[in-house]
């Protein structure tokens, strides 16, 4: 079970992720509006997982996943964005993120991703691991 | 630690000695003296009268079971184990005949000096298993 | 007992010795008629218990025999042969049958260092005098050490045998036997086995050496059954020769490839012994060149690389290992060229096409681990699948953010494999191949591709799914009997509606096909089944393509030319998408689209505002009807209620998130960077709409859902 923070602008985003969180089993620890905000929660509960969304107000996605990863290097971020522009994406991991999840976001696809975070080995053959 | 003996070490070779001499300090025991061919070990023997003296088989001039022979003459309860490599069995079997009283095969490691060493001197053996217990 | 009677026989003697004539009166004659009569009945008594013994005797030697049996038997079916000697080193009557099987027949009276060792003389008379030694040794302790000495192990007919040896009382020997061919031959097997393993490490960490290592030695080979140099003598080439061989040893071994090392070794040392030859000529050398069939030694090592790294493993050799950075960098410097130079457009839009086909992420590429990963998945099932191509889709671009559909779509071919094809045994009853067949075909025109996916298996039950649906609550009997098969094929994309029974590990919790339609939808595509019962099903799966395919024609147009139109007909596509499958809003008819000077509009109430900057420069503003953004925000909030008070920010959220889903999926680019920026929604109100040009043509689309109208602008304000 992860402790997860949900970073949105929308509040109705983050009804959405907070509900598909509780009903993959995890743990809602805390949800911020915009990035400075995010950067607070992350220092005061320390979640193990974080989404966040890349266009807010105030701080963007990438900034505030750039001011957390100098003081925690271990929690994993996935960020969402509607676009799949390939220079966010890419700035968004080199930054620090781990992942991210196009909107609209199902339960299925934050399963996926978090899936794919958590998983020793990263590739297609996931399906195969018999055990 | 237990009963520290004094080693008697017979081999031509320079690798192999400085190798033994390492192994037999490091399980607690003293080599009072390096012998590089038959001939020097009797002599070595007469003077240091060790405990346990350890004997390569194929040297030069005199071998190893030459040599055996030739110490058990001067005493007979000397403990001889010979240092021998694979397919030597015959050599090791005389050797045995001849009053060693076991063998190690090379590579020499400490553990396999501490088994041999342990069958021949028992009440060593028996030390040393206490020692482990109480460690752990 | 018989003292009487001896008596007796001594009277009678001496009375026949004394005289010549004898009569014997009546009264003598009866005595020894009783005398002769005892001995008589004694006589049957002794027989009596002769016999009575007798058959004690036979009784006792069954039971030996019984028991000897016994123990035979055991020691028989023991898989172990027992044996015995004694010093003379003949081999006892009694050993196990399991001597025989190792040994031979009859060996009894056979010397055991004979049978043992045939050939070899001293390793026999080791084994006599170590035997011996031991059993006159005293002391304990160097007996054992002699024992261990003994040895343990021996091959014999083929066959690798281990040997204990018990010293039994009485000087005599026994030897335990135990058949450990198996045991080595997989001892060998796993060595072996290692030791290809660490070729393959090393020749995957270092592939640069291995190529070069090979090509060398192929153009070596090649050359030198030609070319020896005739003006050189015999021995000078055969030095070097030598040399060349001595030196190619030694790189295979690095690369721990096994058989040329020990072909080239076996070369080298008859190399070295025709050194020694007075005669030796050039063409002794040819000769012995032309019978070593060095490509042969060489193929056998590539087959094993070969089977396990994949014949894709050789093709690598001529590619470069490039930074991402690095390609990024040019494809930057390309870009701006393509902005900055209109004139050599096409020129630049033909670069960054190669630099993308050179990446690898066309969609044939990116799809091109299925076929593979389809073979494993049917042989974990015992199912067989011909090896099938992906086909079509070079020509289309991947970008980023088409991965996670595309990786999606190992549930479309696990579900083929998993519930489409049959088990092999099935196949073959109702009459079908016994390889099944899976399809994947791609075909593209100036507007979408389709990816089409087929599979000959037993196709999709649709009563199954119907069923499930019932069951699941999802639909009632109406419903269902009023969908077209169309539509209640489509219901298997619905989360956890299954119809397979048994949920495997992988497959069956019904949540993968889900994933497929919702990734396929945000890209703007839809997903078409077909089916047919016992025949198989197909797959099509259609995704625009016209926002990037028209970037490119825009960025050979005059960029001056509004470029409305462009954006216009994806964002329209994935309104429309957004609102049916996501939403589950039915629209009523076909969007209008119509132009209108902006005095002219008017915008409904709810309104976000968005503005997209760079290679397109265009704002696009939509807004909603009431009811219909009240259902948005209901569906979109899982129908949870919602408190008065929280009312207007949720539907400003709302509307803010659904311009961001839909125009953030519609537009996507493969270029990159600069070319298209989209900024955070904005909500406005009606009259907050202004622009310079009043006298241009706003894009105005009106979508009629059951709900309420959905107004989109596009233009530039």
């Amino acid at each position: 079970m992860l402790n997860i923070l949900v970073v949105d602008d929308s509040v109705l985003m983050r009804n959405n992720i907070k509900s598909y969180v509780k009903e993959l089993g995890h743990n809602v620890l805390g949800e911020a509006q915009n990035g400075s905000i995010a950067v607070k929660m992350c220092k005061e509960l320390s979640p193990d997982l974080i989404t966040m969304d890349i266009t807010m107000p105030d701080m963007d996605g990438i900034t505030a996943i750039k001011q957390i990863r100098e003081f925690n290097n271990d929690v994993n971020i996935i960020v969402s964005t509607s676009h799949g522009q390939e220079e966010i994406i890419m700035r968004s991991l080199q930054a620090g993120a781990k992942g991210y999840i196009l909107k609209p976001m199902s339960k299925d696809t934050l399963l996926s991703t978090i899936q794919n975070i958590y998983q020793t080995s990263n590739n297609d053959s996931e399906y195969l691991l018999d055990d | 630690m237990g009963r520290e003996l004094n080693v008697l070490i017979v081999d031509d070779s320079l690798i192999m000695r400085v190798n033994l001499v390492r192994s037999l300090e490091g399980l607690g025991h003293r080599v009072v003296c390096e012998a590089k061919d038959g001939q020097s070990s009797i002599t070595a023997y007469e003077e240091y009268k060790p405990d346990l003296v350890t004997m390569d088989i194929t040297m030069p001039d005199m071998d190893g079971i030459t040599a055996v022979e030739k110490i058990k003459e001067i005493d007979p309860d000397a403990n001889i184990i010979m240092v021998t490599s694979h397919g030597q069995e015959a050599m090791v079997m005389n050797a045995l005949k001849a009053g060693a009283k076991g063998y190690i095969l090379k590579p020499v490691s400490p553990e396999k000096l501490r088994e041999s060493i342990g069958k021949i001197f028992i009440e060593l053996e028996n030390q040393v298993s206490d020692e482990l217990l109480d460690e752990e | 007992m018989l003292s009487k009677e001896e008596i007796l026989i001594q009277e009678y003697e001496d009375i026949l010795d004394s005289k010549d004539d004898i009569t014997f009166t009546s009264k003598e004659l009866s005595k020894l008629l009783k005398a002769y009569k005892r001995s008589y009945k004694q006589l049957n008594k002794i027989i009596k218990i002769s016999d009575k013994q007798q058959d004690e005797l036979k009784e006792i030697s069954e039971n030996l025999n019984a028991k000897t049996h016994k123990v035979r038997s055991l020691l028989d079916n023991a898989e172990q042969g027992f044996l015995s000697f004694g010093n003379d080193f003949i081999i006892d009557n009694e050993y196990s049958l399991e001597c025989v099987r190792l040994l031979g027949p009859d060996l009894e009276g056979q010397d055991i260092s004979d049978v043992l060792y045939t050939n070899n003389k001293t390793k026999k008379q080791f084994l006599k005098d170590a035997l011996l030694n031991v059993v006159n040794e005293k002391n304990e302790l160097i007996k054992d050490a002699m024992l261990s000495l003994l040895p343990k192990e021996v091959i014999v007919n083929r066959r690798a045998i281990k040997l204990d040896y018990k010293i039994l009382n009485n000087q005599t020997y026994m030897i335990v036997l135990t058949n450990i061919t198996k045991e080595k031959i997989l001892e060998k097997k796993i060595a072996k086995e290692q030791e290809i393993l660490k070729m393959i490490v090393i020749i995957v960490s270092e592939p640069a050496q291995f190529y070069e290592l090979k090509d060398d030695f192929e153009k070596f080979y090649s050359n030198k059954k030609v070319f020896i140099n005739y003006n050189l003598s015999a021995k000078v080439n055969l030095s070097e020769l030598y040399r060349d061989i001595h030196t190619f040893k030694g790189s295979f071994a690095q690369l721990r490839m096994q058989n040329c090392v020990q072909e080239l070794h076996k070369l080298e040392t008859s190399l070295s012994e025709m050194s020694t030859q007075e005669d030796l000529t050039n063409q002794d050398l040819l000769d012995i060149l032309s019978i070593s069939d060095m490509q042969e030694w060489l193929n056998k090592d590539l087959y094993v690389i070969k089977e396990i790294l994949g014949i894709e493993f050789f093709d690598k050799q001529h590619k470069l290992e490039v930074d991402d950075k690095f390609i990024f960098n040019i494809e930057d410097k390309i870009t701006y060229l393509l902005q900055a130079d209109n004139q050599h457009i096409n020129t630049y839009e033909d670069i960054l096409n190669e630099i993308n086909r050179a990446r690898g992420t066309t969609l044939n590429h990116a799809l091109s681990i299925y076929p593979k990963l389809c073979q494993e998945i049917a042989s974990t099932q015992e199912k067989k699948l011909t090896e099938f191509k992906i086909i079509g889709g070079e020509d289309i671009l991947t970008p980023i953010h088409f991965k996670p559909f595309l990786k999606s779509l190992i549930h479309l071919f696990r579900n083929a494999i998993d519930h489409g094809v049959e088990e092999l045994e099935n196949r073959l009853m109702i009459g079908k191949s016994e390889y099944a067949s899976i399809k994947c075909e791609i075909e593209s025109n100036k507007d979408n591709f389709k990816i089409v996916i087929s599979d000959d298996g037993t196709g999709i039950d649709i009563e199954r799914l119907k069923k499930k649906a019932l069951s699941a609550k999802l639909y009632t009997e109406f419903e269902l009997s009023n969908m077209t098969n169309k539509e209640l094929l489509q219901l298997i994309f619905i989360d956890s509606l299954s119809t397979n029974d048994n949920i495997t590990k992988l497959s069956g919790r019904g949540i993968g096909m889900g994933a497929v339609k919702s990734e396929i939808e945000k890209l703007s595509g839809e997903i078409e089944i077909h089916s047919v019962l016992g025949k198989g099903s197909t797959f099509i799966l259609t995704v625009p393509t016209s926002i990037y395919g028209n970037l490119i024609n825009i960025a050979s147009n005059n960029r001056d030319n509004i470029t409305i139109e462009y954006i216009l007909s994806p964002v329209v596509n994935r309104a429309t998408t957004y609102l049916q499958s996501d939403m589950k809003i039915n629209i009523k008819n076909k969007a209008e689209f119509s132009y209108a000077l902006i005095h002219d509009i008017h915008i409904k109430d709810y309104c976000s505002y968005i503005h997209i900057s760079g290679l397109v420069d265009v704002s696009v503003c939509i807004s909603y009807d009431k009811f219909l953004l009240d259902k948005l925000l209901h569906e979109f909030n899982h129908g949870h209620p919602i408190k008065d008070s929280e009312l207007i920010e949720f539907r400003e959220s709302i509307s803010k998130e659904v311009i961001n889903i839909i125009i953030g999926n519609a537009l996507f680019n493969p270029y990159d960077k600069t070319v298209l920026e989209i900024t955070t929604p904005y909500i406005i109100k009606h009259d907050e709409l202004i622009t310079h040009d009043v006298h241009q043509n706003i894009a105005h689309v009106l979508i009629d859902t059951e709900y309420g109208e959905m107004q989109i602008l596009v233009g530039k304000f």
